[in-house]
């Protein structure tokens, strides 16, 4: 500790920098404060104390991040009125034919493919309400169907950039671009969903089996009808079809994702004949200012050092090697985001991996899909992990089916454990 | 505030012919005329009750059609109204009254039946409705379906909030209901002259039984005797009184008791000594009788005829 | 001016706060009434119940979060949740906040209450005791040359 305050004159910058920094991240973790007004307030005394100034503050903040979330929100309020979320959903239960453990699975994979693509809040706010339709109609329980759910937006959302917050951060922090997302992260999305369906049945199948459900009634859904105007709904599918397009093809035309995001967010709103105002309206503006003000406050901890502290500690424990790190990073990503939001855990993350001093002799690339795995999967292990569990649980509180913290935790807790023990192997073999 | 209930409350029907006959098809001429009213013992009450000035809430059952022209012709009176209406129909009371020969002819309807669901929501309406006034009438028949001891529960409901109760009523249905100590007697005996068990006429009958009741039940102010016009019956606990209207001249019967009641009710409220009371409530039944209309609509009238009123005292 | 006290529509009728749900319903039918006092055991207004409150707490949290539910048109969930809820106590679905006028409020108050709450109805209050309702009826007929309907 001396050693690290000889390095710089201004202690009381360190302390007040480490003080608001740690108010924030408690005051976010339970929820004293709404995530929003505890970052950017964070990030104010920050610039107030003169930790960091004006200009430093605003260079701080990721708007390749921020471009891509805003650029994403708009262009999913527009795509949530056409019907197609819906569409897709009901269209894969019908096909189930009613019964509990396929639709289960159905549901599930619906909400892993919509998770990568779109956030995984609006997702499961889509899904989850459907489920409960399902489940009322059928006169089952849907519990087991919405941890299922919780279990597969945090999967699924692992697969692509765009997938998860920590995934938009890490894009918008490296080169790494959308095609790199799926190459390396896909594959182990893919086995742990597998692993994840296989333990799922061993816990849900003969419980799902024994219940008597009006498997007939699912018929009574009419998928087409959530369309209510087919025109609309062509258009929107055509224009997201051509942004994820344009994503994947980022190497051809060097259009970055924010841009690609946010022109396409308004030509869908042109080609639509949205009302901007309205469409604007949707986007969550207190996620954005969520990320703004945390992307100071990392600011400042790196202005003040700690981030490099923080840096030649790890490279401390690493030896500076990827491989230790990579698993370090994993594991310890997994466990903190498991209790603490994944979002300023990340933003930190991303910082101390910048900094950390890695042997040149080899890419840094693993380190940084440990993070991006382990805080998509770690968010699965308790019901606070993840904004869409938190958003799911909340859902349920006021309908006969409460999902409890315990509850969730015997599922989600080991289910996490398996997730990131495939993902330590996964790293081992195909990097090392 | 008075509350009035009303468990069996009608519409009435009335029309006034000048010579009425079976098998004959009447075409109304402008010396005749039809009317649509609210009517049911309390209601009648209620009404003449918002004439002189009193404000009244209605209660009772009611249903249908005919019982939301029942309440909006109460309420455009004046009347507040919580009436719990019944999947069944008010009924229409049907009164001929012949001017030409002077007869008055009445078909009476069933009525609804009340579910007892419909009567328990109905007590507990009427328990609340204690919390605001401070005397109650009850008067009129019972509907199908509500038991006999619908009035007692209620008395001893009104007694329970220290309200006086005010009974009127058949004795079919008075009988049972002396020795639950109601504030105010006056048996409906216009068709049935027994009461107490006992065929019952003639002044010093009445004044025997009203002291007898009196004598038997502390809680018993009040027992009166009105369907003998020309010698209205009063016991009290002091003393009888015997009233009698000079010069009478009636036009028609219909609403006699009620408005005799509530001209009773009136003066009582106003405080005047018990001779002052009756004389009052005895010029208001005669100010109804003398008028064609069924309620009293002229209470200067009333004033008037107070003078026409003898009241003749018996210890 | 003209006051509320020359309007009120005089139904005093209520629902008690332990009266059940079905109790509601059929007297609101019976009634022809689009919302209900409810008061306590005392005859003191609490709240008041309106179809739209009843509603609200038969139509599932899930079909609330919908964009559009047309593609459920074949099922028959409401009803069926909304019986369910047939045996329990008024105070449930009760709306402690429905907007309430005094007799000495102008009908132009009510008015703009009426149209603001976007309410069928509204309770007239006189402390705590319930005197009548104000329907939008009433406040309608007002301007025509100054009738009074009560």
């Amino acid at each position: 500790m001396t050693e690290f305050l000889s390095w710089h004159l201004d202690t009381i910058h360190i302390i007040t920098t480490l003080v608001i920094f740690i108010f924030t991240f408690v005051f976010i973790t339970t929820e004293t404060l709404p995530n929003a007004i505890a970052a950017m307030i964070g990030a104010f005394l920050l610039v107030a104390f003169h930790i960091v100034n004006q200009e430093e503050a605003i260079e701080a903040i990721d708007f390749e991040t921020i471009g891509l979330l805003s650029g994403m929100m708009m262009t999913v309020a527009v795509m949530r009125k056409s019907g197609l979320f819906e569409y897709i959903a009901i269209k894969s239960i019908k096909l189930t034919g009613g019964s509990p453990w396929r639709i289960l699975v159905v549901l599930s994979i619906v909400t892993a493919i919509l998770s990568a693509f779109l956030d995984n809040v609006t997702t499961v706010l889509i899904i989850v309400p459907l489920t409960f339709a399902v489940a009322d109609t059928m006169k089952i329980n849907p519990m087991p169907i919405l941890i299922s759910e919780i279990l597969f937006s945090n999967i699924g959302g692992a697969a692509t950039l765009i997938g998860d917050p920590p995934n938009i951060m890490i894009g918008g922090a490296t080169n790494l671009d959308f095609m790199d997302f799926i190459q390396n992260n896909s594959p182990v999305v893919l086995i742990v969903s597998v692993v994840t369906f296989f333990l799922l049945r061993l816990i849900y199948y003969k419980k799902l089996s024994a219940v008597i459900a009006d498997k007939e009634k699912i018929q009574a859904f009419d998928e087409k009808r959530a369309i209510q105007n087919k025109r609309f709904f062509y258009t929107t599918l055509i224009v997201f079809l051509v942004i994820i397009t344009l994503f994947i093809t980022h190497q051809l035309h060097k259009i970055d994702l924010a841009t690609l995001a946010i022109g396409g967010g308004f030509t869908m709103m042109m080609v639509t004949k949205q009302d901007p105002e309205e469409i604007l309206k949707e986007v969550e503006w207190a996620t954005l200012f969520f990320f703004i003000g945390l992307f100071i406050i990392i600011g400042g901890l790196e202005k003040t050092g700690i981030i490099s502290f923080l840096a030649d500690k790890m490279v401390e424990v690493t030896h500076g090697e990827t491989e230790p790190a990579a698993q370090l990073v994993l594991w310890m990503s997994a466990l903190s985001t498991t209790f603490i939001n994944s979002i300023p855990y990340t933003a930190t993350m991303i910082s101390v991996i910048k900094e950390m001093a890695i042997n040149p002799d080899q890419s840094i690339e693993p380190i940084w899909w440990a993070l991006s795995l382990g805080a998509c999967f770690g968010g699965n292990g308790t019901l606070i992990g993840a904004a869409a569990n938190i958003i799911v649980a909340g859902f349920t509180q006021k309908t006969p089916y409460p999902i409890k913290f315990k509850e969730y935790f015997k599922i989600g807790f080991p289910m996490m454990l398996v997730s990131i023990v495939i993902t330590s192997l996964y790293l081992y073999i195909r990097y090392f | 505030m008075i509350l009035t209930v009303t468990l069996n409350p009608a519409i009435d029907k009335i029309l006034i012919l000048n010579g009425f006959e079976i098998h004959k098809l009447h075409r109304l001429d402008s010396r005749e005329m039809s009317m649509t009213v609210p009517g049911g013992k309390g209601v009648n009450i209620a009404l003449n009750l918002k004439v002189l000035g009193d404000d009244t809430i209605a209660t009772g059952f009611a249903g249908g059609h005919e019982g939301h022209l029942l309440c909006d012709s109460l309420r455009q009176s004046g009347i507040t109204t919580s009436f719990v209406f019944t999947e069944g129909s008010t009924r229409t009371n049907t009164s001929i009254l012949d001017t030409q020969h002077e007869t008055l002819t009445e078909i009476n309807d069933f009525g609804q039946e009340i579910p007892e669901d419909d009567l328990v929501f109905l007590l507990e309406s009427y328990e609340r409705l204690l919390n605001r006034v401070d005397m109650v009438v009850l008067a009129g028949s019972l509907p199908k379906g509500v038991i006999e001891d619908v009035y007692r529960q209620m008395i001893i409901m009104a007694q329970g909030h220290g309200i006086k109760v005010v009974l009127h009523a058949a004795p079919k249905y008075t009988d049972p209901l002396i020795d639950s100590g109601p504030f105010l007697i006056n048996p409906d005996m216009r068709s049935y002259h027994h009461f107490m068990g006992r065929p019952l006429d003639g002044i010093d009958a009445f004044l025997q039984a009203g002291r007898e009741i009196i004598a038997y039940q502390k809680d018993t102010e009040f027992v009166i005797f009105t369907h003998r016009i020309e010698n209205v019956v009063a016991v009290t606990r002091k003393q009888s009184y015997i009233l009698r209207p000079r010069d009478l001249k009636i036009v028609n019967m219909l609403g006699y008791a009620d408005a005799y009641l509530a001209g009773f009710i009136h003066a009582y409220r106003q405080n005047l000594p018990t001779a002052d009371v009756l004389r009052y409530a005895s010029a208001a039944g005669l100010t109804n009788i003398e008028a064609l209309y069924k309620e009293i609509r002229n209470t200067e009238q009333i004033t008037a005829n107070l003078e026409r009123i003898d009241v003749e005292e018996v210890s | 001016m003209n006051r509320v006290k020359d309007f009120i529509y005089r139904d005093i009728l209520s629902v008690n706060e332990n009266s059940d749900l079905r109790r509601v319903i059929i007297t609101m039918k019976r009634h022809r009434v689009c919302a209900i006092p409810v008061v306590n055991q005392l005859g003191e207004y609490i709240g008041c119940i309106s179809e739209q409150d009843i509603l609200n707490a038969s139509v599932p949290q899930y079909m609330k979060s919908m964009y559009n539910t047309s593609f459920m048109a074949d099922l028959d969930h409401i009803v069926g949740h909304l019986h369910d809820l047939l045996d329990e106590k008024a105070i449930k679905f009760t709306d402690s906040n429905y907007p309430t006028v005094t007799p000495s409020d102008s009908m132009s108050y009510a008015a703009d209450l009426l149209f603001r709450s976007k309410k069928t109805a509204l309770p007239v209050l006189e402390g705590k005791m319930l005197i009548g309702l104000l329907t939008r009826i009433e406040i309608l007929t007002v301007s025509l040359n100054g009738n009074k309907i009560s």
